[in-house]
């Protein structure tokens, strides 16, 4: 796993109904860094973690990963390079076996299968789900089918992963071992959440997205600790 | 959540459980063929074909009752062939063959488990686009229920009024949601898959696996009791 960097730049978009949901978004990230985006309900998290592998296609603006600028020529590459996890699991996970769900990214990659069965075997025992891989998602806990989403993306080999709320409606047990998980794995991530607490320890940088915009960018530390900021943005 | 409906039968461990299931498919196919395709089948074979397959469910070590009960399911199907035209004289063999393919297809899924069957099909020939369907259906039944069950009882709890068409009219809008629901669940399911590289293209894993010495004793076996059964027991 190598991580990559991750550069927004400028990016608006709004959906069809003409609902602005970004306004000139700019957000740089080192390879390696952990960075949480906050903001209350409706800020624009979740349309923003769409447009890291261009599953969204803004309106205005670049997206670049690495040296690659989002085109739609290389957008396989960059859907490899650019691992998103959804907020709610089951539509991650819509294959009838965890293996094939995991297996799924690989094989659209089009890698030969015994290829394909060693990355589904080293990405489940990254998340601890060894000997998981003949299960259905609809017989396993919501964190267990979280850690399974995890490794979905984990299987793709990507430089990024974009992480939409991964703890919500996680209960303190399957919290704690997913934030174990995310701090052990050396890529970039960019995490969308309402959980101050996952910030403290996972992230030292933190940005604070509201109504579309960037209203704050810098030491999660810091921006923790001002109080008026964080009441101003609903996230107290 | 009442997932047990499903899978829970296929569970059982059993000889018939771990055959390969592409001889399972063949051969229970080849029975509903024969029962459904044979121009006048006599009061024997009927009795042969049911003791053939109570044998094999005996083998599965199936429960009986769910069995009868799932076959039966056809019965208000076949009531509509009782009323028409000579409706009666017909009834008869129509419910036997409609229960008889009926055991028959339950008795394969009982005895293995949907992913199985899946590939199997797949193997055998069945598109793409038609397994890709099914696996989304057995995945997305469970989801479905269970969200209906969510709305139904949410809108049981505001169900105050006792005006026949009033309550009528409220369950048509839950029922319009739950519509709406599946629908964006659709949509999230398909950037999900995208974002995991999925182009169109359905590509599905196949390892390859030889048929057993068991399978094919199996295969043969079956095959010799089918041709006896409707050969001697024929009638003229
Ligand atoms: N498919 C859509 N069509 C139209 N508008 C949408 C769509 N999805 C989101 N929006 C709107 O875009 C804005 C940003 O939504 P988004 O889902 O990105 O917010 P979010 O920060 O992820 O919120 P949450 O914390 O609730 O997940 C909101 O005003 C929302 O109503
Ligand atoms: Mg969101």
């Amino acid at each position: 796993m190598k991580p990559a960097s991750l550069t927004v730049k400028d990016v608006s978009f709004a959906y069809p109904d003409g609902q602005h949901a970004l306004h000139s978004v700019s957000l740089t990230v080192a390879p390696g860094e952990a960075v949480a985006i906050l903001g209350p309900n409706g800020a624009g998290k979740s349309t923003l973690l769409l447009h890291l592998n261009g599953i969204l296609a803004p309106a205005k603006g670049e997206i670049w990963v690495g040296e690659l600028q989002l085109n739609k020529h290389n957008l396989k590459e960059i859907r490899r390079l650019v691992g998103v996890v959804f907020q709610d699991p089951d539509d991650q996970l819509f294959m009838p076996t965890v293996f094939e769900d995991v297996a799924f990214g690989p094989l659209n990659l089009g890698l030969a299968e015994a290829e394909i069965a060693e990355r589904v075997r080293a990405a489940l025992s990254r998340v601890d789900l060894e000997g998981y891989e003949r299960r259905s998602a609809h017989h396993l806990s919501f964190g267990e089918k979280k850690r399974v989403c995890l490794a979905a993306v984990l299987a793709m080999e990507p430089g990024v992963l974009a992480l939409d709320e991964p703890t919500s409606n996680l209960d303190p047990r399957g919290r704690r071992r997913l934030l174990e998980l995310l701090s052990a794995i050396p890529l970039t991530r960019i995490i969308a959440t309402h959980d101050l607490d996952l910030v403290r320890r996972l992230c030292p940088r933190a940005v604070i997205l509201d109504g579309g915009r960037i209203v704050a960018d810098g030491p999660s530390a810091e921006l923790l600790r001002d109080e008026t900021l964080l009441d101003s943005h609903g996230l107290l | 959540m009442q997932h047990q409906f499903f899978d829970h039968l296929s569970s059982i461990p059993s000889p018939l459980r771990d055959l390969d299931p592409r001889v399972k498919v063949v051969a229970l196919l080849s029975l509903v063929l024969v029962v459904v395709l044979w121009p006048r089948l006599t009061s024997w074979q009927v009795l042969g074909y049911l003791g053939l397959l109570l044998a094999l469910a005996r083998w599965a070590r199936l429960p009986l009752r769910p069995l009868v009960e799932r076959s039966l399911a056809v019965v208000p199907f076949l009531a509509l062939v009782a009323v028409a035209p000579r409706g009666l004289q017909l009834a008869g063999p129509i419910f036997a063959r409609g229960a008889l393919s009926a055991l028959a297809m339950v008795i394969l899924t009982s005895a293995t488990p949907f992913p199985e069957l899946l590939s199997a099909l797949a193997r055998l020939g069945l598109p793409r686009p038609l397994v890709l369907i099914l696996s989304f259906m057995y995945r997305y039944t469970f989801i479905l229920v269970d969200e209906a069950e969510r709305m139904y009882r949410a809108w049981q709890g505001r169900a105050v009024s006792r005006q026949r068409r009033v309550l009528w009219q409220s369950l048509g809008g839950v029922i319009a949601s739950l519509f709406l629901r599946s629908y964006e669940r659709g949509e999230r399911v398909y950037a999900a898959m995208a974002a995991r590289g999925f182009d169109g293209e359905i590509r599905l894993l196949s390892p390859p696996k030889g048929l057993r010495g068991r399978d094919l004793f199996f295969l043969a076996a079956f095959a010799a009791l089918l041709l006896a059964i409707t050969i001697a027991w024929g009638g003229n």
